[in-house]
């Protein structure tokens, strides 16, 4: 490997190409995704019952709601796999940076595992009943919030590396993380509603992005040097 | 002064006498507290007696509060400098912090009662203490989920650390969060304005509460020192066996 | 002190649940510390025996 003289751009942007492509190899991945989302979308019509004006009051929030819960499977895999086969390994002893990797992986798992829901929120929104005006909102914020989920999801990933029924500890390790970018992601659309600024809740989900952006690599990095040290 | 009670031996040594000191002491605040707190203190003017749960809502969340600050930067000191000792404090303060916020939410809503008709308000406060109690929760199951020890403790001490930051972001998020949805039926309800007589049991049962949960932290981590040495001493007993 | 400062104006059914368990748990934080603290102690005790 002669990542020695390739700039830190050129690493990034390598391992963003191989995770898309060893992902996309396994689609199944995807389809459970959406296809989690989607069931966790259809139990809240019959848990409620089929009245338009209860859903469309919750239809922000289970959006949401379901938005975590449902990535919550795939997270436990996301480093889960190149640990063990010792890819982690290989690539912490390299000269390349640690923490950029870390960052090419948040951002790959985005582009695979994220944004297709985000393209599809719209039909989510449309079936609990949102309002039309709502929806160009709830993808923008999504799109904001999610990159955040990502990198939080990173880290807890990081966390549970090599850790007994780590896929039950995850989420009790991540969902209290998650509750800033849920109240701001659902404050944009509340705040449409009520027709007062979004831009408020934005800002601050936006801003929240930017802290997780700039720790998360951190933090994951020095979970992986600590669960290669073993 | 932590690196001169780094020393495991020192560390006996100095808390040896500490150790009845402090529990007396704390059990003295702790029955003056009660005392003062349950018959020789001023009633609020708006609340009336139900405001003596304050005696024990209060010192409970402030402990579970302190706590985890203090597990945070043991965590700290646990990974930077790698001592042990600061593992077995931050693993011996998780499980009491965790104690006391579930106290505190219980407390709370016991309070909550009679001052707002129902067991539990989603207020910003309580919300966020029960975010709390899964951070204590989450690094207690982490500790416990490796093979080896040394893993689970460093991943909870990394945990901590992202509590640590975590924490005011939730704080504030859920703050945001109870402004945005307050209901105009509901009492606002911020606690009772602090009469001067208030702070004397007040007072009495914050540092009784911390003393003695200092005191229980000595006692598990001299304990968590003898399990070690109990370990050692199998794996020794072991090899002679196999010899 | 009489009867009646134990009913508080009614409120001692929410009062003294929270201070009893308070201190149950307070109890339930010593006596567990005392005894597993014991029991390090013995075991440590029975392998020194052993060891010698």
């Amino acid at each position: 490997m002669n990542s020695i003289h390739s700039s830190w751009s050129n690493i990034f942007i390598a391992h963003i190409k191989r995770d898309i492509l060893t992902n996309s190899r396994s689609l199944l991945d995807l389809i459970s995704i959406v296809g989690l989302m989607i069931l966790i979308i259809i139990l809240f019509p019959l848990g409620l019952g089929p009245i338009k004006e209860k859903l469309n009051v919750v239809s922000n929030a289970v959006i949401w709601v379901g938005l975590i819960l449902a990535i919550i499977p795939s997270l436990e895999k996301l480093l889960l796999k190149d640990f063990e086969n010792g890819w982690l390994d290989q690539i912490a002893t390299s000269p390349a940076p640690l923490e950029i990797i870390m960052l090419s992986k948040a951002i790959s798992y985005w582009l695979i595992m994220l944004i297709p829901l985000i393209l599809t929120s719209p039909i989510f929104a449309i079936l609990l009943d949102m309002d039309l005006k709502n929806i160009p909102w709830l993808v923008i914020s999504i799109s904001a919030g999610s990159l955040a989920i990502s990198l939080i999801g990173l880290s807890g990933s990081a966390l549970i590396l090599g850790a007994r029924r780590g896929n039950i500890l995850l989420p009790i390790l991540i969902i209290p993380l998650m509750t800033p970018i849920l109240i701001f992601g659902v404050g944009v659309n509340e705040a449409v509603k009520i027709n007062e600024s979004p831009f408020g809740n934005l800002f601050l989900l936006l801003a929240l992005t930017l802290i997780y952006l700039v720790i998360s690599p951190f933090i994951s990095a020095l979970l992986v040097r600590i669960a290669i040290g073993r | 002064m932590f690196d001169w009670l780094a020393n495991p031996n020192r560390f006996k040594k100095s808390t040896n006498k500490l150790e009845p000191l402090l529990m007396v002491i704390s059990l003295l605040f702790i029955i003056f507290g009660l005392y003062f707190s349950l018959f020789d203190s001023p009633k609020d003017y708006q609340q009336g007696d139900a405001v003596r749960i304050m005696y024990v809502h209060v010192p409970s969340a402030w402990l579970a509060s302190f706590l985890y600050l203090s597990l945070a930067v043991s965590s700290i000191f646990y990974l930077v400098w790698k001592h042990p000792l600061a593992d077995l404090i931050s693993s011996s303060i998780a499980p009491i912090g965790a104690l006391f916020s579930i106290l505190t939410l219980i407390t709370g809503s016991l309070w909550g009662k009679p001052m707002w008709g129902t067991w539990w308000v989603w207020d910003a406060r309580l919300t966020s203490m029960l975010i709390l109690f899964f951070f204590y929760l989450g690094f207690i199951l982490l500790h416990n989920a490796f093979e080896r020890k040394i893993d689970g403790s460093k991943s909870a001490s990394v945990l901590a650390i992202i509590g640590l930051i975590n924490l005011p972001i939730i704080k504030f998020s859920v703050d945001w969060w109870h402004t945005l949805h307050q209901p105009s039926s509901i009492l606002k309800f911020d606690g009772p304005s602090i009469d001067n007589q208030m702070l004397i049991p007040l007072s009495f049962m914050i540092i009784g509460f911390g003393l003695f949960s200092l005191y229980l932290i000595i006692i598990n981590v001299k304990t968590k020192l003898i399990e070690k040495k109990c370990e050692a001493l199998i794996l020794k007993l072991n090899l002679k066996e196999i010899l | 002190m009489n009867i009646i400062s134990w009913i508080m104006e009614g409120y001692n059914v929410y009062i003294l649940p929270s201070y009893i368990l308070t201190l149950l748990c307070i109890g339930f934080l010593f006596i567990r510390s005392i005894y597993q603290s014991k029991k390090a102690k013995n075991l440590l005790e029975k392998l020194l025996n052993s060891n010698n």
